[in-house]
């Protein structure tokens, strides 16, 4: 990789976000426990509700 | 380092450009977030998807059809964005290029341009007829002499939203907190106007084509899902300003998931009772021209959030593209602008008629892709994204795969179109098994994912192509 091929702005954002502790934090289990509450048992849910 | 970012953001904001926002840049809350994509979803399209369930569901298998296929659909969606989004301030179509290559990101772009283009021209034309209806309500304009006002309509709606967005996702914060509490107030008073006028017809209406319980339930399901898989081009733009993937979950499943099925209900519920889905119409004959009057700033308040928030996610979409990227932000907006005016100033009726046939297939792709980048973000690659990477176009670049192209995704990409077309045609919705027990964008987005895989082992890794040992 040629460093120098980016322009400079990206090139040090770049640099800082290499940094993991730059990164933005991926999901919590309190985040997956609302995705799939809300993303499948909630429709499965509505749609037993729906076709009683 | 953090000097050049100063300087350099002092002349080309970072949220102008396709380049990752820095910690400190993403800076939306929660709530910030909830509210933009909320306005985001809120369109008039709600009501036309609540008018085509309404051919074949009542209210309560209609609600429950819709909303559960919405919240699949956001699901899905979310995985397949937010992850990488969040984590290095980027859109949705430079999540794309660990997947698709350091050239093939181009088929994304072209994805959500014409996807935005297209759904943003229906929702300016909308709202020009939605002018037109009023002012022939109030008698402003005889019947049949309001042919000037869709173009003329449109015309002024893309000036508002060039100037707004000039401001960059400023732009979008201001016009999204000016509209929210519009959006949801007036929403609210529909459903009790309509509840407290026509529940009895809703309550007694038989919809027009309902023939077999459970085809109709999954295609009430399907509509719901494709209708929302149809944010993925939107959705990067927006959470790559909030600071982590909790701050974005659920404003993504509640602000942009929930809108649409809850608007759709409306629209469903007017269709039962009253045969149509058009606030800016149904209020008049409820309450006259005053009530007419309130529906149009609706439609005005509602597609004009969704419209701003569109042509910002495709001109970031384009800043991607070499020869757009050095471009000022004014000519880049008019790049994601003018295709819609053109549309809406030109040939307005023809593209209402005939253009949804293009939208419908475009619609269908956000499934596989959705599919292939779940799989390769938390699957093959563990999580593990090389920003870098992301950014390097040189032919020893991580993400390079063959002449920047990576055949598994394109693969993929058509095998799972391909499914979808066996199941369903988008367009005159005849189906094949087992469509009426799986919907068509489910297998299509599972078929999609475990192709890229296959393809992935076969052909990928062998030859050390995309960086999956690294």
């Amino acid at each position: 990789m040629t460093q120098s091929s980016l322009p400079p702005e990206l090139e040090a954002r770049i640099k800082h976000l290499e940094n993991p502790q730059n990164q933005g934090a991926g999901f919590t289990w309190r985040d997956w426990l609302w995705l799939w509450s809300l993303g499948v048992v909630a429709p499965i849910l509505l749609l037993i509700w729906g076709w009683m | 380092m953090t000097n050049v970012i100063q300087e350099q953001t002092s002349v080309s904001s970072a949220d102008r450009s396709a380049w990752p926002l820095m910690p400190d840049e993403r800076n939306w809350s929660q709530w910030q977030l909830f509210i933009v994509l909320l306005v985001s979803a809120a369109a008039t399209w709600c009501y036309v998807i609540g008018e085509y369930v309404g051919y074949y569901l009542n209210l309560k298998m209609g609600f429950a059809a819709m909303t559960a296929g919405s919240m699949i659909g956001m699901f899905l969606v979310t995985l397949a964005v937010v992850p990488m989004a969040t984590r290095f301030g980027i859109d949705s179509v430079a999540t794309t290029k660990a997947q698709f290559g350091s050239r093939g990101w181009m088929i994304p772009v072209f994805l959500q341009y014409a996807s935005i283009i297209g759904w943003n021209s229906l929702l300016l034309i909308f709202f020009g007829k939605s002018v037109a209806q009023l002012l022939i309500a109030l008698g402003l304009v005889a019947e049949g002499g309001a042919g000037f006002v869709v173009p003329l309509m449109s015309a002024f709606a893309c000036a508002v939203v060039y100037s707004v967005l000039l401001k960059g996702a400023t732009g979008v914060e201001r016009v999204s907190n000016l509209l929210f509490v519009f959006i949801v107030g007036v929403s609210l008073w529909m459903v009790v106007m309509l509840l407290t006028k026509e529940s009895g017809a809703i309550a007694a209406a038989t919809p027009a084509y309902a023939s077999n319980k459970l085809w109709d339930y999954t295609t009430g399901v399907e509509v719901g899902i494709v209708s929302l898989l149809s944010w993925w081009p939107y959705i990067g733009a927006m959470v790559r300003v909030a600071p982590s993937a909790s701050t974005a979950t659920l404003p993504s499943m509640l602000g942009m998931g929930l809108p649409v099925p809850l608007i759709s209900v409306i629209g469903l519920a007017a269709f039962l009772a009253l045969e149509n889905s058009d606030p800016a119409s149904w209020l008049v004959t409820l309450g006259g021209p005053l009530f007419g009057s309130i529906a149009l700033l609706f439609v005005i308040a509602a597609n004009l959030g969704t419209a701003v928030i569109g042509v910002y996610a495709s001109a970031l979409g384009l800043r991607h593209l070499p020869v757009i990227n050095t471009l000022p932000w004014k000519w880049v907006l008019v790049l994601a602008i003018a295709p819609v005016a053109a549309v809406g100033i030109a040939i307005p009726d023809a593209f209402f008629n005939n253009f949804g046939t293009f939208l419908a297939f475009i619609g269908v792709m956000f499934a596989p892709l959705c599919g292939i980048q779940i799989v390769d973000y938390f699957f093959l690659r563990q999580q593990q994204i090389s920003i870098r990477s992301l950014y390097d176009t040189s032919p020893r670049a991580r993400y390079y795969f063959l002449g920047g192209f990576n055949l598994a995704a394109i693969l993929a990409m058509a095998i799972g179109f391909g499914v979808y077309i066996y199941l369903l045609d988008p367009v005159a919705y005849t189906s094949r098994a087992p469509y009426q027990y799986l919907t068509a964008s489910l297998p299509t987005f599972f078929v999609g994912g475990l192709s890229y895989w296959l393809l992935t082992l076969i052909l990928n890794k062998p030859r050390n192509w995309g960086g999956y040992s690294q």
